[in-house]
């Protein structure tokens, strides 16, 4: 009976270009702490060692500084062994940065990088079996070659690999698919106990075994994962296996649409930016699609404003078009403007209420038209 | 607004004053400043500007002097839908009042009043027109403060339209603010917005760098991948070489000594070699001895035997030189006496050949002689000749010449006839004559002619002046024809040819002559001729006398030739015959010596062939004497046997060293000695290349260039949407701004042509059908156009400054009025005009009061007496 903990896609140093910079050290020092967390929670739950299913790092190029911290953060629980897996954006090719001197230099002792598929003892009648990406393309399924010739020994083996199972991949023509089915047979001829897979961003069971997991990603990345932010506390015995979830995410990542043509819908959009917690760690992706007075989008745009001084990032996905301010009669009826700047106003509003790109600047027009008549009005 | 009466009380020095005025039409006011002329303009802007407890000094200098009570003004007035009585008392008992009339009646007092009154006045008056109206003296020459829109906005609402307010420009006046946020007053796009594209495009192309960047690390990293891959692959090769190397190397070895006795056997075989050839080289001596003995032997016998045959020659080659000496001395003398002979033979023929010479050369002389003879007489002829051809025809010339003269002397004189009758004596001009009877005589009578019958008669005939005259032309004729002929030496014509024909004759001879002398002497003279004639005549004489008589000479000389020829042919052939016998002895005793010479040197080569032949056969008894023939033979035959054993042996080993294919082996070795130098030459290159990859990736891996990246492609991100919006914003503030700015312009268009016209149709009335002006964009007078000639309003006499002010104002008015408008005062304006163009304005005013109300304050009465519609009111003092 052992007990360890399974994650992975740490993606350390990923960046997303929609953070301001604040934002953006935020959410690095997220995923930097996550380690941390980890390591503590390995120590609370009892757990010998972490297995971390590659991606490890965003990319082999990463900032020193991303290495070193992350490397002070396992050291922050040296009783702790951390397997490392190269994985697919950090492959033990010739540029790896598991190989950098930065990593070298400053690795700790319970830090191990799993450069082979040589089973490594990890405790007694323990060995953790690796299948590291020695390129970014693999050419074979590398789990099945790490896999095979493993004997049925009584080892209670962990088997770290990374990539896509073939029930799982869109792309049936990948050589480098992970064979679900080979897996299984070395599961059930009992050379292999659990095989901890990376590369799904999302907590996800494969096959029937109940052996086989992909973690997940600790801290989510981006708006399409599923249930992430979790990490995997394995409990594991040549009979049984439980798998626990547990969640170390800080960050989320939400998308909403919403359709608006009047002031209720802004009202929606307010109230539902209002009612999201822990703001500032949170990631919002906004579609708005449609047609409001000036008025309204005047509000909404201070409203929306608002929220993305709160919000971790407030990302609107829509083209400029999707969602249109057109002016109605009461947006100028109250200015009064008369003379030739109610002709020059009837000129943009007629122009405006057409389509293509003149008539969007017509709007824009409108709209700077009604904020300078309006503070005019205001004096 | 218009004003409909003014009340004055205790302002200033007027005690007190009222004015009512027309609703249209032109109201004069005519008094002293004194009497409060211009206090009524200036009350007015009292009344509606100064509260009743005002201080300031305007107010304070309105008070009454003398009178300890406040001043006081009431004006009624309507304006838009108001009609009202207000009235103000500062000073003293303060007091506002105002009672407004229309449309609801109320009454209101102090402060609210006042109020009420500038609400009003703020909601219907045009207070900048108002303004504008007001013309102080003086104040004309400017023109109306128009700017600001007020006049314009007057005139659009006039004009129609929907005017635009304060509001409207002030809006106007932010978008063009905005505009020009964004671009330049050119219309280019403004450095701001160019900067951020080129932070855009920047961002952009470090994204491009960064992402080239990694890409080529990435390559890198695959390319030290591939290279490792092929290095293993190398040493496999590596290996395999070597393992074939180490195989050859065995078979290399073997054949190293394989070698090594091949090397060994051909010694031996060399030394072999070189005995038997040793022993070769003895027989070849011996047999070379055995040789020399018998050609020396051979040469003593030879000789020997040559010399026996020798001594008969010898003997033999005398006789022969006996021989042919005894034959030598007889044709020597028979060639003697060849030679006497032909000499003689040729002594003949030359004597002969001279008797025929001395014969031809007397011959040329007796001839050469002769023609000298004869040449000398032709000579003498012709140096005595005194007629030449010439002359013959000069004579023949004169002879016809007389005949001629003749003839006409015997026709043209007188001729008589003498027929003698019986034989008579006459004397013809004293020449005697006689005549037979029967006998006739004709005379010429030329001159004078006597006959005379001597003692019978003397008749004396003369001739006529014409006969005379031939008379004389003949006798002319005659003295020349005697001339010529006495100068020929000839009597007549002719002697004359005779003497020619003599002379012709004599030269001829004398070139006949000469040629006749020449041919004969050739090249000598006669004297040389002579002399050779006589020496050669001497030696045949003497040859003759000196030779022998026999044998006799030949007949001629034809005989004499053929004699010598003969002779000379016999005695070429007798020296011929010497000199070949000559040559013979010669030879003869060449041969008789060398056989003499031949025996002596024989002798000595014998002699030489025998001590020789001695030497050899020496040499050869000693050498047999050390080793015979039959030794020397059988060692030969030992050595020829041990050779062919040794060669033997070494082809046997040969064929060996053959069989196991030497070459092949050796270039098989070469070949993966080679292979492997050259797969470590690229083992080394790979192993160098992948270091340096390395190197490169492991310093370009800790710069973090994914983060890099990532930050270029936010920071581009971010600018591209900042760009996009400002260029939004751009556009947009252009949209703005054109759009306004057209409708603006359109506006202004539409008031600016019935101002114009306003002003032009009252102008008219003062400057002449042909005035124009042209407006600048706030509503000034700009230029003014008269007779075809345009200044500029500044260039304008003050007067006409004056003038069109007025006009403008006037008909702006004129405009405006339907709406309300306001009425124009003029306070003694029009000061700098002379009375023509006077008279002229008053009925520019008298036309525009039909339309408004205008008020004239004058303090000098007539100036606008012109003013034909007008009512006048005299200020009392």
């Amino acid at each position: 009976m052992i007990k360890f903990i399974h994650t992975a896609d740490w993606q350390l140093g990923m960046t997303r270009h929609f953070l301001s910079d604040e934002a953006q050290a935020r959410f690095t020092a997220a995923r930097i702490e996550a380690i941390s967390t980890i390591g503590a929670l390995a120590v609370e739950a009892g757990c010998s060692f972490v297995v971390v299913g590659g991606d490890v790092f965003e990319s082999n190029q990463v900032e020193r500084r991303v290495v070193l911290r992350a490397l002070e953060a396992m050291r922050s629980t040296p009783d702790v062994a951390f397997y490392l897996l190269p994985g697919n954006h950090d492959p033990l090719d010739a540029a790896s940065v598991f190989r950098s001197k930065t990593f070298v230099d400053n690795c700790p002792a319970n830090v191990v990088v799993i450069q082979d598929c040589n089973p490594i003892p990890a405790g007694d009648g323990i060995e953790v079996v690796g299948a590291p990406w020695p390129t970014k393309r693999p050419l074979v399924d590398l789990v099945a070659g790490a896999v095979s010739g493993l004997p049925a020994d009584g080892s209670l083996r962990v088997v770290v690999g990374h990539g896509s199972t073939d029930t799982l991949s869109p792309d049936p023509n990948d050589p480098a698919l992970v064979a679900l089915g080979g897996l299984e047979a070395a599961l059930a001829a009992g050379s292999v106990h659990y095989v901890a897979l990376g590369d799904r961003h999302s907590t996800t069971e494969v096959g029937t075994t109940g052996r086989i997991w992909y973690s997940g990603t600790p801290e989510p990345t981006a708006y399409d994962e599923i249930d992430p932010g979790k990490v995997l506390i394995v409990e594991l015995s040549a009979d049984a296996v439980s798998v626990e979830h547990h969640q170390v995410g800080t960050w989320q990542f939400v998308r909403q649409d919403f359709d608006v043509t009047g002031p209720e819908d802004c009202l929606k959009v307010e109230h539902f930016l209002n009612e999201i917690p822990d703001k500032a760690r949170t990631i919002v992706k906004l579609s708005l699609v449609g047609q409001l007075s000036l008025a309204d989008m005047d509000r909404l745009e201070t409203s929306l404003s608002h929220a993305s001084d709160l919000l971790g990032s407030l990302e609107r996905w829509e083209r400029r078009s999707d969602l249109v301010a057109l002016p109605d009669s009461n947006d100028f009826g109250t200015l009064g403007l008369s003379g030739f700047a109610a002709a020059g106003l009837d000129d943009l509003r007629e122009v405006g209420s057409g389509t293509g790109e003149d008539a969007q600047t017509a709007r824009d027009a409108l709209g700077l038209l009604y904020r300078l008549a309006r503070t005019s009005v205001d004096t | 607004m218009r004003i409909h009466r003014i009340t004055l009380r205790n302002y200033r020095g007027v005690g007190r004053s009222e004015v009512s005025f027309p609703a249209q039409g032109v109201t004069i006011i005519e008094g002293d400043n004194e009497v409060g002329k211009t206090s009524l303009s200036e009350a007015i802007d009292l009344l509606l500007g100064e509260r009743d407890d005002s201080t300031k000094q305007r107010v304070r200098a309105v008070k009454p002097i003398h009178k300890d009570v406040g001043a006081e003004v009431e004006i009624e007035l309507s304006t838009g839908p108001y009609r009202f009585v207000y009235r103000k008392r500062w000073h003293k008992q303060r007091e506002t009042l105002l009672e407004i009339l229309e449309p609801q009646r109320s009454q209101l007092t102090g402060r609210e009043a006042h109020d009420k009154v500038r609400a009003i006045l703020d909601e219907t008056l045009d207070e900048a027109l108002w303004d504008a109206f007001r013309l102080r003296q003086g104040t004309a020459l400017e023109q109306a403060a128009f700017a600001g829109g007020s006049l314009g906005r007057a005139l659009d609402r006039a004009a129609g339209g929907d005017a635009a307010g304060d509001r409207e420009d002030d809006l106007w006046e932010r978008i063009s603010a905005e505009r020009d946020r964004y671009w330049t007053a050119t219309g280019q796009v403004k450095a701001e917005r160019t900067a951020l594209a080129a932070r855009v495009a920047d961002a952009a192309t470090r994204v491009a760098t960064l992402e080239a960047e990694l890409r080529s690390l990435d390559d890198d990293a695959a390319s030290v991948d591939r290279l490792c891959d092929e290095a293993k692959v190398l040493r496999d090769r590596k290996r395999a070489y070597k393992k074939s190397e180490d195989e050859l190397a065995v078979q290399f070895e073997a054949i190293q000594s394989r070698r090594s006795d091949v090397t060994r056997l051909e010694g031996l075989r060399d030394t072999a070699l070189a005995q038997r050839d040793h022993v070769l080289g003895l027989k070849n001596v011996r047999a070379d001895l055995i040789r020399r003995v018998a050609g020396t032997a051979a040469a003593v016998a030879a000789i020997e035997s040559h010399m026996a045959t020798a001594v008969p020659a010898r003997q033999e080659g005398k006789a022969i030189l006996g021989a042919l000496h005894e034959q030598l001395d007889a044709v020597k003398e028979q060639a003697a006496h060849a030679e006497t002979s032909q000499r003689r033979a040729i002594a003949d023929r030359d004597f002969l050949r001279q008797h025929i010479e001395v014969a031809q050369l007397s011959e040329r002389l007796a001839r050469a002689t002769d023609a000298m003879r004869r040449r000398d007489e032709a000579q003498t002829v012709l140096d005595s000749a005194l007629v030449d051809d010439a002359l013959v025809e000069r004579i023949e010339a004169a002879d016809i010449d007389v005949a001629r003269a003749e003839a006409a002397a015997t026709t043209g004189a007188a001729s008589l006839a003498v027929h003698a009758v019986a034989d008579v004596e006459l004397e013809i001009d004293g020449e005697l004559g006689a005549l037979v009877a029967g006998a006739a005589r004709e005379l010429m009578v030329d001159g004078s002619t006597e006959l005379c019958v001597p003692g019978v008669i003397r008749l004396v005939f003369n001739a006529g002046a014409e006969a005379q005259a031939l008379a004389d032309r003949l006798a002319a004729a005659r003295r020349a024809f005697s001339a010529l002929c006495h100068e020929g030496g000839v009597a007549d014509l002719a002697g004359a040819r005779l003497a020619a024909t003599a002379r012709n004759e004599a030269a001829r001879t004398l070139v006949e002559t000469e040629r006749s002398i020449k041919d004969d002497l050739r090249d000598l003279s006669v004297d040389a001729l002579t002399h050779k004639v006589s020496g050669l005549t001497e030696r045949i004489a003497q040859y003759r006398a000196d030779r022998p008589a026999e044998p006799p000479l030949p007949a001629d000389y034809r005989a004499a030739e053929k004699q010598a020829l003969c002779a000379e042919r016999a005695l070429q052939q007798h020296r011929e015959q010497r000199d070949r016998l000559e040559k013979d002895v010669a030879r003869a005793k060449d041969e008789l010596q060398a056989l003499d010479l031949g025996d002596a040197s024989t002798k000595a080569r014998l002699e030489q062939a025998r001590i020789a032949a001695a030497q050899e056969q020496h040499a050869l008894d000693k050498a047999r004497s050390e080793t015979t023939d039959e030794e020397l033979e059988q060692n030969l035959a030992a050595r020829e046997a041990a050779l062919t054993a040794r060669a033997a042996e070494l082809s046997t080993v040969q064929a060996q060293l053959a069989a196991q294919d030497p070459v092949t082996v050796e270039e098989l070795l070469d070949n993966t000695r080679a292979a492997q130098g050259r797969l470590a030459g690229e083992l080394h290159e790979n192993e160098a290349t992948v270091r340096d990859l390395r190197t490169k990736l492991s310093l370009l891996g800790e710069g973090g260039l994914a983060n890099q990246l990532d930050m270029a492609k936010s920071e581009l991100t971010h600018l591209s949407v900042s760009y996009e919006q400002l260029e939004a914003r751009a556009a947009a503030a252009k949209l703005l701004y054109d759009t306004f700015a057209r409708r603006r312009t359109e506006a202004h268009h539409r008031y600016v042509a019935p101002f114009r016209d306003g002003i032009e149709s009252l102008g008219r009335l003062v400057f002449g059908p042909t005035l124009q002006i042209d407006l600048a964009d706030d509503l000034s007078i700009k230029r003014r156009t008269l007779d075809g000639v345009t200044l500029d309003f500044a260039d304008l006499s003050t007067g006409a400054k004056e003038q069109l002010g007025m006009i403008s104002r006037l008909a702006c008015a004129s405009i405006v009025a339907a709406d309300g408008g306001a009425p124009v005062i003029f306070d003694d304006a029009l000061g700098w005009s002379d009375p023509r163009k006077l008279e002229r304005m008053g009925a520019a005013i008298s036309k525009a009061g039909r339309s408004c109300q205008i008020i004239v304050l004058t303090c000098t009465p007539g100036r606008y007496a012109s003013v034909g519609d007008a009512s006048v009111v005299q200020l009392a003092s």
